[in-house]
């Protein structure tokens, strides 16, 4: 109901409006949230709840002039939030059933397999910095705004997490096909 | 090093979609807490619509010059079950039908905000035969309906209380039966789709019941079976409101007589007249309502079991309460209430009052 008049730049129903931007910048989102949770299944979790925490603010108030990098934010923000309220019934996944679906880009599943394990041994924070840092390209300060620490803090949490990654045994061979090709 | 990570991680992911219905999923969290948070806004926000559709009201029946209002295009509010506070209430819409027994009736509700209850209070019950919490709901009303004896729809004098009932979703033939054994004393339409309702919101099936206030408007309704000490205590209020003297007065054995507390002018009301007419039962004032609007303060005047009495059951039962607990309860609101223990009547005579003696 009458909701959403006061938003700038978008006309229309605030649903059409947060649907199409979901339609363009869903996958992406998901994609980023699956790399920051280690898990396929963590991650839609984590995507529906701050997409509808999100939607709440945009459709009463003005969208914020990046809505994408809102979102990232959001999610980074929400995941540590996530992960600190389940800590202590966390439950580690195995290989997921292949999801059937025809993908334009095939994936590489064992490699999908190997990567979100190795993921998800990384503290929180490492692997909100690879997320942002490695899979988003955002740069050392931008990574350090979002995550609202030091560049320094940035520097070194990416450094770990890049040695944890190389050290990993199933992702070794991963690593050395990537460099091959 | 960083290049070779981003490449492994885009080869992991390809080009992996979020499951099917996550944004749907995501609103409808969004819209059900909206919903929650919607219902308790609503509650204040009432207030503020009924006293803008009160304005649109107003200007709706002085264009009408026969001074029928048209119902309300309000947004529709559920309100609870119960009496309607004066400023929430909505005009009444119409009724319009067929008794059971053939003969055409029409209800019209108008506002008359000058009228000291101008138009008969009435009580509309929805019913249908073959439903059973409405068979077992029935003595109540009818009860209730002799208890105001009960005038037929469009001859009702101006003191008098409407009852019309509304079979609905029944055969014809089943209806006649049912009300004439019923002993139903007051019309009856016959709805066979239960079309009428759907213009009393909530239409939530049947029973329901609606009381009309003498200003035509919706002052209590009762979703499912509702008692007769329920409908008349609701009646009773809803005179009190329309600024008259609140109960039938001069029916009951006691009459009518004032009293003054504190300098104020106390007008002693027989709430349940009829108890008065049956010897087992004394009376005993129990509860006060100080309204600062209305000149007088009524009182509330009910029966008590006469303990000396062999049988009470079925005059406790008439008269809205069982066992002498609520009569003390309501002693000490009287004493709160006005800070005094002595109630004078007409003649300067003393009205004991015992707290906790009195059952």
């Amino acid at each position: 109901m009458g909701v959403g008049k006061r938003r700038s730049g978008v006309v229309g129903d605030p649903d059409d409006a947060f649907e199409a931007f979901f339609r363009q910048r869903g996958a992406a989102l998901f994609r980023f949230s699956v790399i920051l949770t280690g898990d396929e299944n963590a991650a839609a979790d984590l995507l529906q709840t701050v997409l509808a925490r999100v939607y709440a603010r945009w459709a009463v108030g003005p969208w914020p002039a990046a809505p994408d990098a809102y979102m990232r934010t959001a999610l980074v923000h929400a995941a540590g939030q996530f992960w600190r309220r389940r800590s202590t019934s966390r439950e580690v996944l195995v290989a997921d059933p292949p999801e059937t679906v025809a993908s334009a880009v095939p994936a590489d599943l064992p490699l999908r397999g190997a990567l979100l394990a190795a993921l998800r041994r990384l503290p929180v924070r490492q692997r909100a910095v690879v997320a942002l840092r490695y899979f988003e390209d955002f740069s050392e300060r931008e990574v350090a705004q979002i995550l609202d620490c030091q560049v320094g803090t940035v520097k070194s949490q990416a450094h770990r997490a890049l040695r944890k990654l190389r050290a990993d045994p199933q992702l070794a061979g991963f690593f050395d096909t990537v460099m091959e090709t | 090093m960083a290049a070779d990570l981003k490449q492994l991680m885009e080869r992991a992911l390809g080009d992996l979609q979020p499951p099917a219905g996550l944004l749907r999923a995501a609103l409808a969290i969004e819209h059900r807490r909206r919903h929650r948070r919607r219902i308790a806004v609503r509650a204040v926000a009432g207030l503020v619509t009924v006293a803008v559709a009160a304005f649109i009201w107003g200007t709706v029946s002085s264009s009408n010059n026969a001074g029928t209002a048209t119902l309300i295009p309000a947004s529709p509010t559920r309100t609870p079950d119960g009496l309607i506070p004066l400023a929430q209430r909505r005009l009444a819409p119409g009724l319009t039908g067929t008794s059971v027994t053939g003969s055409a009736l029409t209800a019209k509700f108008t506002q008359s905000p000058n009228s000291f209850g101008g138009n008969p209070v009435t009580v509309i019950n929805f019913f249908g035969a073959r439903c059973g919490s409405c068979r077992a709901e029935m003595p109540q009303v009818v009860d209730a309906f002799r208890l105001y004896l009960g005038n037929p729809i469009s001859a009702g004098p101006p003191s008098g209380i409407n009852f019309v009932g509304v079979d609905e979703r029944d055969s014809l033939a089943g209806a006649r039966s049912y009300v004439q054994r019923a002993g139903l004393g007051y019309p009856v339409l016959f709805d066979k789709d239960g079309a009428l309702q759907r213009s009393w919101h909530p239409a939530l099936g049947v029973p329901y019941t609606v009381i009309v206030d003498s200003d035509g408007l919706i002052a209590a309704r009762f979703t499912g079976a509702v008692s007769a000490s329920t409908l008349e205590h609701t009646i009773n209020e809803i005179r009190l409101d329309d600024g008259g003297g609140g109960y039938p007065v001069g029916q009951g054995a006691l009459g009518l007589p004032s009293a003054v507390v504190n300098g104020r002018t106390i007008t002693l009301a027989v709430a349940n007249a009829r108890c008065g007419n049956l010897p087992e039962l004394q009376f005993a004032v129990v509860s006060v309502r100080v309204r600062e609007d209305v000149a007088a303060v009524h009182i509330e005047v009910i029966a008590k079991p006469n303990p000396a009495a062999t049988s009470n059951t079925n005059a406790q039962r008439r008269c809205g309460y069982t066992g002498t607990k609520a009569i003390t309860h309501t002693m000490i609101t009287l004493r709160a209430a006005l800070g005094t223990r002595q109630l004078l009547d007409d003649g300067g005579q003393l009205i004991p009052i015992q707290p906790g003696r009195t059952g």
